[in-house]
């Protein structure tokens, strides 16, 4: 199992988003850190196939990010999602499980282990509308893991988790990193330190660490503070 | 074999629980699907009201036809307009209510979903214009054209409003554009009849087919535009 990201590169007319990312990922946990901007979720939509690379190619065991089969073992949580107002939890995952190509029964199957696994069995029935925004946070991990997928990419998946969801989504992310490639980007340093296996620091649009916990040399934060100090000052 | 005996012997010699179920599934390749599914799929989820205002609006025509039978024509000319509207907002939707990134990266993009419910929705339409065409007594191909060109109208507008505006003020600036289109098409109807008449019928279908084509035009650029702007 192996995810190759080839000189990816994107570009938006003068701006260099996504600069010439060359990276191979097995399973394990890959966590992402960086500013607001550095282009973490621009290298995600297209690790996805939401955004076309201006250069560069992303393949899975040979499968290019464009052909079905590729999205047929992605699972995807973007930053910020939206939900048809009739959906309730169960429609939503239903709908979703649905467009990714389970069959009824397996969706149906699936859907309840997933609504029991981030909790949400009480509320599966209720629309999405009265959920609050720990809840949909939730309601988007489940949908991201309807086709047990092998590439599972998260953009900032723990917001609006307290701190029990958050530990139980650790858990989770570890539990699947087993067999699995995770990447998932995030602004809270502590879930990296918890859960990554390797840690990709990006800033303007390359990667300008990548490492192990133990190769950060002390605290976390504090290194990232460090490699990220000339746009603080 | 007796049933209970089959009972009996299923207890007796249960089948061991399965092991590696997970890695097994994982290693098989995907089975292939058609846009039939998809098709299957968005006529299971479009929103119940889509299908009721169809109802309602045949409902309506049986209501008219019996007690005031001289405004049936004005009526459905009224209604293809807010019809043409509700249906291009449900086939945005994904875009509207920020479904896009999801759908996209699913196994069938949101492109094959907006064009099922493109199908979708022109094929039900299609079949109500004609119900509705035999029922304000018409030449059944003249009363289809007449009705399905505010219609096309009607979705050629709403194509370029949903261009220009992104998101929920879509919905109301294709709300405002049916209720003008509905009411200049009732008003049409009483007061320049002669529009409808047989002499007429070669300008409905050319206006009809040249409507159909800026739709095709119009629709690709929503498209792309529209899928530009969720990401």
């Amino acid at each position: 199992m192996e995810l190759i990201v080839d000189r990816l590169t994107k570009r938006y007319k003068n701006k260099l988003v996504v600069d010439r990312l060359s990276l191979h990922f097995k399973e394990g946990v890959y966590g992402l850190l960086g500013a607001n901007g550095a282009g973490k979720t621009t290298f995600m939509r297209m690790i996805c196939g939401i955004l076309t690379p201006s250069e560069g190619s992303v393949t899975f065991d040979g499968l290019d990010v464009t052909q079905e089969e590729y999205r047929a073992v992605l699972g995807y949580l973007p930053q910020d999602f939206g939900y048809y107002p009739h959906f309730t939890g169960r429609d939503f995952l239903l709908y979703l499980a649905a467009l990714k190509g389970l069959k009824k029964q397996q969706a149906v199957r699936r859907t309840e282990e997933l609504l029991e696994l981030v909790s949400l069995t009480g509320a599966a029935e209720k629309k999405i509308r009265t959920y609050s925004g720990g809840m949909k946070q939730r309601l988007g991990i489940a949908q991201a893991l309807l086709n047990d997928p092998k590439i599972l990419v998260l953009d900032e998946p723990t917001t609006g988790l307290d701190p029990k969801e958050r530990v139980k989504f650790r858990n989770l992310i570890e539990r699947l990193g087993k067999d699995s490639i995770v990447i998932f980007s995030t602004h809270i340093v502590s879930d990296i330190e918890h859960i990554a296996d390797k840690i990709l620091m990006m800033r303007e649009g390359k990667i300008v660490f990548s490492g192990t916990k133990e190769e950060v040399e002390g605290d976390l934060e504090e290194f990232y503070l460090e490699t990220f100090s000339e746009e603080i000052s | 074999m007796k049933k209970t005996w089959k009972k009996l012997l299923k207890q007796i010699y249960e089948a061991p629980a399965a092991e590696r179920k997970r890695e097994f599934f994982r290693s098989q390749k995907p089975q292939p699907l058609h846009f039939g599914h998809i098709l299957w799929v968005q006529c299971a989820y479009m929103p119940k009201w889509e299908w009721v205002l169809s109802l309602v609006i045949l409902a309506g025509i049986f209501i008219i036809r019996r007690y005031m039978q001289d405004i049936v024509l004005g009526y459905v000319l009224a209604v293809m307009p807010c019809l043409a509207a509700a249906n291009v907002m449900e086939c945005f939707c994904s875009l509207t209510y920020g479904m896009g990134e999801l759908e996209m990266s699913a196994r069938f993009s949101v492109k094959n979903v907006i064009l099922a419910r493109m199908g979708i929705m022109g094929i039900e339409n299609l079949l109500l214009t004609v119900v509705l065409a035999v029922f304000t007594k018409e030449i059944l191909l003249r009363g289809i054209m007449c009705l399905f060109t505010p219609y096309l109208f009607t979705v050629y507008l709403c194509f370029k409003l949903i261009r220009a505006t992104h998101g929920r003020e879509g919905i109301y600036a294709c709300a405002a554009v049916a209720a003008f289109n509905g009411g200049l098409a009732f008003y049409s109807s009483f007061h320049w009849r002669w529009i409808f008449g047989l002499s007429y019928h070669f300008v409905w279908m050319a206006v009809m087919v040249m409507l159909f084509l800026l739709i095709l035009c119009e629709g690709k650029r929503v498209l792309e535009s529209e899928l530009a702007y969720i990401v």
